[in-house]
């Protein structure tokens, strides 16, 4: 019935269609690009005023501000950056680095083995081991500040790299990309494998693994970013320079430079420039990353 | 933001771009670092910094310190956020041998056993209390015992811009109540805009609540007297100041702390201790500023005196040699050495002439000495002090009277500070 | 590997019950973290909200666990939590910051979706500027945001030349409720503190939420979208159904299971929010910045209440969040059920 009444309205339909939307369309697409427009710049205005503060002479930081001074200095003065790298940024993304590069090669093998098992294998427990590491996505870092410090703490571990690593080296969210992954490989692939008489392990290290790359640096670029950006626990969790990673030392830095607007944007354009070259040579990942987690969550 | 007030690290620190360098030994933790060189013992120090031309000095006392006491001194400070991070470093058992104490939260350092006592270190070394003014190792003392020898102090005193005050036919510096008032209307009405600079801070606040007759704990100890008629008098023409456009806070006028709004030409009148001039140094060195005792108010002047000590973690392993650098920095040569910067006045008398020699046009801050009240409010002082300033900033916001500010302060000190009745 | 299987119980083939032990293996360091530090840590923070532990207690963290009779105090804690003034106005300033930002970055997410969504060129561009704010670091766009609503920064600036009133205090230095002071306007002087509204300081770290996070919605909405197949629409358009008909009728319903992603995360997000007040307000003005989450690090690790009490808040955040997630998911499945 429908589809009798669809064909015969079809023709008619069609084209009052056309006539309807043709302006509405032209119209809706003005709008959509206006709006786009304006919210991207909405979304880097910040990032170029703080630039543009960033080369000014502090005197004139200070000036009440024009339209012109918002988006040109009236003279160009570097010492901002040179302050900022006089302090020990160096040191911090060092540690940064370093942490994060240990966050990634823990989850790589934690979440990967992990996801792996819950996606494939049959193991006693299995699905209430899996909900209770889903159910723990909930829970907010501050809920469990004061048990990991104090279990850090009686492990002897406050104030070092491990206290910034050991508690982040597997997380829920990695381990249940992970499974997604293995759950869309072809079993084929294992199958014959069986037939070959390897081991689950050596399935996994020689087969599975090497044609999970796509997740994996999906994984990858989640654990950096989350390492990158953690703030709460570095710091409660540590004091010494020695281990200060980038934001905190950011934080600090900002806390020291009240309001010496220069030297703060400065510092704002070199932590961010990094990231911003690679976010735009991996944005696919980033945002891919954050897709699949967002459609099959 | 309270754990600055003596020390505002506003300049960048003079840091040398270090390699990452004992990269094994700092993933290997706290235990190797301590076990360094064994003939001669480490001690681990640290504190908060302010600028560049104070860690440089420091770092030359700290040279001499180890010269003079054969200790070899690790100095760490700490960046930001100084009371919560001696806590936790406290608690993490990773905190250094000897470090900075504030006198406000003092007490609660003091009344826990973290402290080590220093009385019979100081008997053997023959340093006796009576050596530095009594109201400043007072505020290091407890329960009979001494927990620190107090490193320098300094008060409030009024700051102006010379030049401004001039321009605006202001002959002499605001000596009460009353001839500040004129003088911010005098300088608004030359200018347009308010250049006295208050913060919503009870550690400015407190000295006008003096001033005012008012207390915070009766002279008894008994209880709690925040909330008297004299101290709405002192609150009202505070808050007044700011209410009728004749004052502006740091953050309205733009800047950080009355000090920095000093410094950016944002203000003309503030009232700070010496902290502040090292800072305009670096960052407004051709503001040609005077310096007066603070305004006297209906019970005439009043000042709070901001100190702090050098103290000993009560669990050290290397207490012989951290008591050593800690008389050293506390000795005369170490004092003088340090308050030769300028960045606060010495802790002993008899150092007092040889200062004032150096800086002879803040003569304003010693004479304080006389009357200048401690900054300390026993065990819960820092606690109540966060919440008081929650209740100034509430005002001055216009979220609530000056009656219930003052009730609601009394209110968190009946919470916060534990009473000991003489 | 035969003879496994010659005695696995079930008589499978042999992988199957090599994964019975296997699995195991495969899932023990993760396992060995999470027990520690996350199922462990969760436990540990119930049963040590119910002590009075102090930062600087004497003696190991087991003391707790050996000797519990020494600071066990019951559910004391709680009780004082809910007695005290912090805890409300920390409960009312997050409740208020989630309540704005949720709505918003959920709406604005889902319309600049539907619109990167139409034909139009440059859509990666969109995508990639919109997302950016999302990969930059908390504590760099907090500063940012600090200089942008300072006294003399871009914000007022452009209220001033717009021919607007700035407010006094500047933004995040004013504790003022901005629906009591809308009602002020109109002559209502006093109201409940329930109704004041997000104080100006907050609002201002909202809007910079809004605009850190709109990115990340968009972006799940917009794949939302493309899984949406196409012929539905296009068969609806032959039904002669209005585009607003067809957003309601099809887009919103398809959308219903991302939408509550969405909502998901953003209440997890706005409930542990942290690093932006403690760069940019330090909870203050007059403690109108500090949400749960700051309180449970001002009590347990600035004010001295203890890491019992800290616990205990950290706990009644956890149940919050847990309880907003099950309404959350009660709503969603009774309008996919009608």
């Amino acid at each position: 019935m429908a589809v009798a009444t669809r064909q015969i309205a079809q023709p008619r339909s069609a084209a009052a269609g056309e006539e309807r939307s043709s302006p509405l369309d032209v119209v809706l697409q003005i709008v959509a690009y206006l709006v786009l427009t304006l919210v991207a710049i909405a979304m880097f205005v910040p990032f170029i005023f703080s630039l543009t503060t960033s080369v000014k002479t502090p005197r004139e930081a200070n000036l009440p501000l024009t339209l012109r001074r918002l988006f040109w200095p009236e003279h160009l003065d570097f010492t901002a950056y040179q302050k900022v790298f006089d302090a020990d940024i160096g040191r911090w993304f060092f540690n940064s680095a370093f942490v994060a590069v240990i966050w990634v090669i823990g989850r790589a093998f934690a979440d990967s083995a992990a996801g792996y098992a819950f996606a494939r294998m049959q193991f006693p427990g299995k699905n209430l081991l899996f909900v209770a590491v889903i159910s723990t996505m909930m829970i907010p870092g501050m809920v469990t500040i004061v048990p990991k410090f104090l279990i850090l703490k009686q492990l002897h571990l406050l104030d070092t790299y491990g206290a910034l690593t050991l508690p982040f080296l597997a997380d829920a969210f990695g381990i249940f990309l992970m499974r997604q992954f293995f759950e869309s490989i072809p079993v084929e692939l294992e199958e014959a494998a069986r037939v070959d008489g390897a081991s689950r392990y050596r399935m996994f290290a020689q087969i599975i693994l090497p044609n999970a790359m796509p997740a994996l640096t999906a994984l990858a670029i989640f654990s950096f970013q989350g390492s990158w950006n953690a703030f709460l626990e570095p710091l409660i969790f540590t004091n010494s320079p020695d281990v200060r990673t980038l934001p905190l030392g950011l934080a600090y830095f900002r806390q020291q430079n009240y309001t010496e607007w220069t030297i703060l944007m400065a510092m704002a354009v070199i932590t961010t420039l990094p990231m911003a070259i690679f976010y735009l040579f991996f944005q696919r990942w980033f945002v891919e990353g954050q897709v699949s987690s967002g459609i099959k969550g | 933001m309270n754990d600055e007030l003596l020390a505002r690290r506003i300049s960048t620190r003079a840091r040398v771009l270090a390699p990452p360098a004992g990269l094994a030994l700092a993933l290997a933790g706290q235990g190797v670092r301590r076990a360094g060189a064994q003939d001669q013992p480490t001690v681990r120090l640290t504190g908060w910094t302010s600028s560049d031309a104070e860690n440089k000095l420091f770092a030359q006392i700290v040279q001499d310190a180890q010269t003079a006491t054969n200790v070899k001194i690790d100095y760490q400070p700490i960046p930001s956020d100084y009371p919560t991070k001696l806590q936790t470093d406290i608690a993490a058992g990773s905190v250094a041998d000897v470090f900075y104490l504030d006198s406000m939260p003092a007490p609660d350092f003091m009344s826990n056993d973290t402290l080590l006592a220093l009385d019979s270190y100081m008997s053997e070394a023959g340093v006796k209390a009576e050596d530095f003014y009594p109201g400043l190792i007072a505020a290091f003392q407890y329960g009979g015992k001494t927990y620190g020898l107090p490193k320098d102090w300094s008060s409030l005193a009024m700051v102006y811009d010379k030049t401004a005050l001039t321009d605006a036919g202001i002959a002499n510096a605001p000596a009460n109540w009353d001839e500040l008032k004129a003088a911010g209307q005098a300088l608004r009405d030359k200018t347009g805009e308010p250049r006295i600079n208050i913060p919503p801070d009870f550690a400015r606040y407190l000295a006008f609540h003096y001033a005012g007759g008012a207390s915070v704990i009766s002279e008894d100890g008994s209880q709690i007297t925040l909330d008297s008629p004299e101290a709405e008098a002192a609150l009202t023409f505070y808050y007044g100041l700011y209410k009728d456009g004749i004052a502006t806070t740091p953050a309205d006028a733009g800047a950080g702390w009355p000090g920095d709004a000093f410094a950016k030409d944002f203000a003309d009148i503030v009232f700070e201790g010496n902290w502040m001039f090292p800072f305009l140094e670096d960052n407004a060195p051709d503001i040609q500023f005077g310096v007066a005792e603070m305004p006297a108010g209906p019970a005439g002047k009043a000042t709070l005196a901001f100190t702090v000590s050098f103290s000993i973690y009560a669990n050290t392993k290397v207490s012989d040699a951290a008591w050593n650098v800690t008389n050293y920095l506390t000795g005369p040569e170490g004092m003088e050495k340090w308050t030769s910067l300028g960045l606060a006045m010495p802790a002993r008398p008899a150092l007092a002439d040889a200062w004032l020699a150096k800086f002879p046009e803040r003569e304003a801050f010693l004479k304080t000495g006389e009357y200048a009240k401690p900054w300390q409010l026993g065990v819960g002082g820092q606690a109540f002090f966060n919440d008081a300033n929650a209740e100034l900033q509430n005002l001055f916001a216009g979220g609530q009277d000056v009656k219930t500010t003052l009730q609601n302060m009394a209110k968190a000190a009946q919470n916060r500070i534990q009473l000991q009745p003489k | 590997m035969a003879a496994v299987a010659a005695r696995s119980p079930r008589g499978r083939n042999p992988i199957v019950a090599e994964d019975r032990r296997a699995g195991w293996v495969f899932v023990l360091p993760a396992m060995v973290i999470f027990g520690v530090f996350i199922f462990g840590a969760v436990l540990f923070a119930f049963y040590i909200s119910l002590h009075d532990y102090k930062l600087l207690q004497k003696g190991g963290v087991w003391q707790i666990f050996v000797h519990p009779g020494r600071t066990w105090i019951g559910i004391d804690n709680y009780r004082d939590i809910f007695n005290s003034g912090d805890f409300w106005i920390a409960f009312r300033n997050t409740s208020w910051y989630a309540l704005g930002v949720v709505p918003a970055q959920t709406i604005t997410g889902l319309v600049l979706a539907v619109l990167a969504n139409r034909k139009i060129r440059g859509k990666t561009f969109f995508r990639t500027a919109f997302y950016f704010p999302s990969i930059s670091s908390s504590v760099v766009i907090s500063v940012i945001f600090l200089w942008m609503y300072s006294a003399r920064g871009p914000i007022n600036y452009a209220l001033i030349q717009l021919g607007f009133p700035t407010p006094r205090p500047v933004w995040l230095a004013n504790p003022r409720g901005v629906i009591a002071m809308a009602l002020e306007k109109v002559g209502i002087d006093s109201v409940s503190v329930w109704l004041e509204g997000p104080s100006v300081a907050l609002l201002s770290i909202m809007m910079l939420n809004v605009w850190t996070t709109t990115g990340t919605m968009m972006v799940i909405f917009l794949a939302g979208l493309q899984n949406v197949p196409g012929d539905v629409y296009e068969a609806a358009a032959l039904d002669g159904a209005s585009r607003f008909r067809m957003f309601r009728d099809i887009t919103v319903p398809l959308l219903k299971p991302v939408t509550a992603f969405v909502i998901t995360i953003g209440l997890i997000g706005t409930f542990q929010v942290f690093d932006q007040i403690w760069v940019m307000s330090e909870g203050g003005p007059a403690k109108k910045t500090t949400t749960l989450a700051y309180l449970v690090y001002l009590e347990g690790f600035r004010q001295g209440r203890g890491l019992g009490y800290a616990s205990a808040i950290a706990v009644i955040l956890f149940l919050i969040i847990l309880l907003l997630y099950l309404i959350q998911r009660r709503i969603t499945e009774e309008e996919t059920t009608r």
